[in-house]
């Protein structure tokens, strides 16, 4: 008899904490059944304390928080479980901010375990303590254990380090305190990737704090970066992918460069726009106007005129 | 300065694409500069001692571009030479440009750094 996670309703993130237990459909009212409700109720109460700012630990000993570790692991960014809360419809919220509350309320506790994506350059392979080391595009340095399936790709890509092609490893990382990855513990996938991967740039731009311009330049809406990602990885399947880079204002331009020519589109992300500029040196021509980028349409405009730039031989 | 007068630019490692360009915003002035740009008079340093020297000051740089003085005057881009905040400054001017021209502006300035590739690298 137990508490398990028995699903995570589709389109949502609703999770149903199922009783289990042959025995509890037979005798429902065998005593065991009310202490597994009164631990149902105990973990969504304990979650939404910590929603309000409020201790966990009048609902659940602090001792037991760690058994959030096997829990909502695989939550990423904005994904919430919704939890029901005793004797109505209001729910909890388990978020990547909320478990991590919950794991670190002991003062005891130095490190949390959550999934992590890690782009960087393979800077180190030890065969012999079975053991890698990631550069990170931050600069920071992140090792990890060699997995049989990835050796080779390890090996190679340490050997391409001068040449700059970076990785992408997806695993479960070792996080500190102040939520920085340490380590990754175990990885579920790794590749070699384009140096102008749009989910590596994007993961770039993210990271950028207010006066990242030596001094000006404002910071980058995380939720206009998402559409943004998703926008261009949908549209630049099979087109020469945009160099991206930020403007002074919080925007994003992407930009095809070649000998004689330019083209670019200057991104609001709070509005979903683009002003786009193309010079042609050789027609002499020089053209401006605006996206609407929720339209389908101005996309496969912008993919159409990205083909004219094959990059640089 | 002569038309032939390199004008170096430092590039801010954002501007700096990750297959080796220098991309547009490395010669767009920031609102505060006024339409003008800073750049180092290259009669008077070369590009690897401007790096060194833009560093020494605490600023972020993925390496140097170049422009030439006659490139600017081709744009309508008068180049300055100021001396100010020290010797080797010199300045390009877009104040006098729409919006719309100083886009079209260092649009070209990007496509002849890129043509002529990094003078000097970090």
């Amino acid at each position: 008899m137990g508490l398990t996670l028995s699903e995570v309703k589709e389109g949502s993130a609703k999770t149903v904490l199922k009783l289990a237990t042959a025995a509890s459909l037979l005798f429902p009212d065998i005593p065991a059944l009310n202490y597994l409700k009164s631990a149902r109720d105990a973990i969504s109460m304990a979650i939404h304390a910590v929603e309000k700012n409020e201790p966990p630990t009048d609902h659940i000993p602090v001792h037991l928080l760690k058994h959030f570790e096997g829990f909502g692991k695989s939550l990423r960014e904005k994904e919430a479980m919704e939890l029901p809360l005793p004797g109505g419809t209001a729910v909890s919220h388990l978020t990547r901010e909320t478990r991590k509350k919950l794991l670190l309320v002991s003062e005891q506790v130095k490190t949390y375990t959550e999934n992590a994506t890690v782009f960087g350059h393979v800077s180190e392979v030890d065969q012999k303590r079975e053991s890698f080391e990631i550069l990170t595009i931050f600069g920071n340095t992140v090792s990890g254990r060699i997995e049989e399936e990835h050796r080779m790709l390890l090996v190679d890509a340490l050997r391409d380090f001068k040449s700059r092609l970076p990785v992408r490893i997806d695993g479960v990382g070792v996080f500190n305190r102040t939520g920085k990855l340490k380590e990754l513990k175990s990885v579920t996938h790794m590749s070699v990737i384009d140096p102008l991967d749009i989910s590596m740039r994007i993961a770039e731009l993210k990271s950028l704090q207010a006066g990242w311009l030596d001094g000006v330049g404002e910071s980058l809406d995380a939720d206009g970066l998402d559409w943004l990602e998703d926008s261009l990885i949908a549209a630049f399947t099979n087109a020469p992918i945009p160099k991206l880079s930020p403007t002074e204002e919080g925007g994003v331009i992407c930009e095809w460069i070649g000998p004689d020519s330019h083209f670019d589109v200057e991104i609001n992300l709070l509005e979903h726009s683009g002003e786009w500029s193309l010079l042609n040196r050789s027609s002499g021509e020089y053209l401006e106007g605006l996206f609407d980028l929720d339209d389908a349409f101005a996309w496969r405009v912008i993919v159409q005129m990205s083909k004219q730039f094959k990059g640089r031989d | 300065m002569t038309p032939e007068t390199m004008l170096l630019r430092q590039i801010h490692p954002m501007y700096f694409s990750k297959d080796g360009e220098i991309l547009r915003g490395a010669f767009k002035p920031t609102n505060s500069d006024n339409g003008f740009l800073s750049v180092y008079n290259g009669d008077m340093i070369e590009p690897a001692p401007a790096v060194h020297h833009y560093r020494e000051q605490g600023r972020k740089t993925g390496g140097v571009a170049g422009i030439t003085v006659e490139e600017c005057s081709r744009h309508q881009l008068p180049c300055i030479d100021d001396g100010v905040p020290f010797p080797e400054h010199a300045t390009i001017d877009f104040s006098k440009k729409s919006p719309s021209e100083m886009k079209k502006a260092y649009k070209e300035l990007t496509i002849y750094a890129n043509n002529r590739g990094l003078l000097a690298q970090v």
